[in-house]
């Protein structure tokens, strides 16, 4: 045996005990973590629940008192009828609700909850014209006012534009975040099958829409990254202690899927997905004609870059197509959730509304694409 | 007896080795078609064995039997319906894996480990993404959702009879009851808006 083999056998030695030790610091800090208390709560923001009906509650969050000037017109939140909201307010340096209320805005949450067998009978119009209108109504009657702010999410947001254009004397300005308005694009898988596969089997045989198959139906938009890599990614790091407790509140969140209500689930995606009634001024709620035109509030259109749920493509018409000449697009470089939890966003996303609101906030002037239109004419 | 058995074996591994060759090439698989083969002969020569070559079932409770009968073959709808599915899953797994070989075949044995480890969930997203807009893939999806429906739908009627004959009201029963519930709702808001529309007026 020669020296230069003595030496090889020894660095190959102390490499071995190198990646040894690595590996048993990491397994003592990873037992640690998972033997101790993680904080892993979510949606822990105070808030105050105003008024009751059925399944659903209104949720109030008090602004903190702000350096600057609050806003005087107070904002709903509507979430989609997938998920919880709680996703906006995932966790203290992540909360789309703190944000807000840091700004001095009023924050009301409409909460869906989990809606039961005997809800599957209850339609879109129930949704838009009953429960959001009830709540639009407690608010304004509460804050002796004619208006509120709307900002609708996902599914939420196509829910208030229908709002909007049936009652736009009650919204003072509106926003529509992550908004699917039209459906005819071939981009985004979930449009893909919502259009080729008889998904009302399963909502007649289950009478609701399950939470369980829609959250499988997200899984498998994305297996490699969200079935496989995601948790390799866990295992990777289940030293970092925020990354854990980070991880597990995500997907408390995630999982946390109250059914869709069956008849409004078949009204969404046969109105919407199949037909794109939306936008093309066909879609009727009940016996009320759905005019889009008739949005005449300002208009806050914003969207995600990467969103591979709700495409730009099915957001960014929106605007073109309402009534009013005061819109704005804005299209950020993330995916559908990181609009909400990312780091990045959270220092775009909430500050921007504000601002925009803030800059409504005062006596109101609407201006229509028909005025806006007379006046280039007039010119 | 003993080469019958054999000879099934034999016939059983030929039918499995081709199945999980055509599962390595993606928009190449044999897979495609099972569930309507299910449903067109399949189920067809399950029914005749289920049913032990009768035509119907006899007897006072015979139209019970026929649900019963109707359950199990939408059931078999079902598990082949599932088994043409996770084939097609896991076809992007079985050409990321074959990728992988072929790569560390070719002496390019990669120093780091984690950067190959991320290529190779890459090139199964770009598998999946591909697949999942396939036509074969979106039939698949579709037979599953509609056995799927089907399956629960025979099920459920089968244990309605049950419940039934036990005095409990079924799903079915409940379910009429709630629309009763909902569309009574309905009717009421609307009086009550109207007498409140009225009371202003007056």
């Amino acid at each position: 045996m020669n020296f230069s083999t003595i030496q090889t056998a020894e660095s190959l030695a102390r490499e071995s005990m190198r990646t040894f030790s690595q590996g048993m610091a990491y397994a003592e800090e990873s037992l640690r973590n998972l033997s101790e208390n993680l904080d892993t709560d979510i949606a822990t923001t105070p808030f105050e629940v105003v008024y009751t009906e059925d399944r659903i509650r209104l949720k109030h969050y008090c602004p903190k008192k702000t350096r600057g000037k609050g806003l005087k017109t107070p904002l709903l939140i509507v979430y989609a009828l997938i998920n919880r909201e709680t996703m906006l307010d995932l966790q203290p340096d992540k909360s789309v609700i703190r944000n807000f209320l840091e700004e001095g805005v009023d924050v009301y949450v409409l909460e869906w909850g989990y809606p039961m067998r005997k809800d599957r009978w209850l339609t879109l119009e129930d949704h838009i014209e009953g429960y959001i209108d009830h709540v639009v109504d407690h608010i304004l009657k509460t804050k002796r006012l004619a208006k509120l702010n709307l900002m609708g999410i996902c599914m939420g947001g196509t829910m208030g534009a229908v709002y909007a254009s049936l009652h736009p004397d009650k919204v003072k300005n509106l926003i529509t975040t992550v908004t699917p308005t039209w459906f005819d694009t071939k981009e985004g898988l979930l449009h893909l099958w919502m259009k080729e596969t008889h998904v009302e089997r399963v909502v007649e045989a289950c009478g609701n829409m399950p939470g369980d198959v829609m959250n499988l139906g997200f899984l498998m938009l994305n297996p490699a990254k969200l079935v496989v890599e995601k948790y390799h990614g866990l295992m990777a790091n289940l030293n970092d202690k925020d990354f854990l407790e980070n991880f597990i509140r995500m997907e408390k969140w995630i999982f946390d899927s109250p059914d869709v209500p069956g008849e409004t689930f078949l009204e969404f995606i046969t109105a919407f997905y199949r037909e794109n009634r939306l936008l093309n001024g066909s879609f009727t709620l009940g016996d009320k004609a759905v005019d889009v035109t008739r949005i005449t509030m300002p208009v806050l259109n914003i969207y995600a870059k990467y969103d591979h749920l709700v495409p730009p493509s099915a957001c960014d018409r929106f605007t073109k197509a309402v009534g009013s000449a005061d819109v704005q697009d804005l299209c950020l470089d993330t995916g559908h959730i990181g609009i909400y939890v990312s780091s990045k966003c959270q220092r775009d996303f909430v500050p921007h509304i504000a601002g925009w609101l803030k800059e409504r906030d005062g006596a109101e002037v609407r201006k229509t694409k028909g005025d806006k239109e007379k006046a280039t004419a007039a010119a | 007896m003993a080469a019958f058995y054999e000879e099934l074996f034999k016939q059983n591994a030929t039918l499995w080795n081709s199945m999980s060759e055509s599962m390595g090439s993606l928009g190449k698989d044999g897979m495609t078609g099972l569930t309507s083969f299910w449903r067109e002969s399949g189920g067809k020569a399950m029914e005749r064995f289920l049913t032990g070559g009768f035509p119907g079932r006899i007897g006072p409770a015979c139209f019970h039997q026929e649900k019963v009968d109707g359950a199990v073959k939408h059931l078999g709808a079902l598990n082949a319906a599932i088994l043409e599915f996770t084939a097609y899953m896991m076809l992007p797994v079985e050409a990321a894996f074959k990728h992988a070989v072929k790569e560390m075949g070719s002496a390019n044995t990669p120093e780091d480990w984690k950067a190959f480890g991320e290529h190779m969930m890459r090139h199964m997203e770009e598998g999946y993404q591909g697949l999942f807009t396939s036509k074969g893939y979106l039939d698949s999806l579709d037979m599953l959702m509609v056995t799927a429906g089907e399956a629960r739908h025979r099920m459920m009627g089968v244990g309605e009879d049950l419940l039934q004959a036990s005095g409990v009201p079924s799903l079915r029963e409940m379910d009429a009851l709630s629309r009763d519930v909902y569309q009574l709702k309905k009717r009421v808001g609307a009086l009550e808006k109207g007498d409140g529309v009225s009371q202003k007026s007056a």
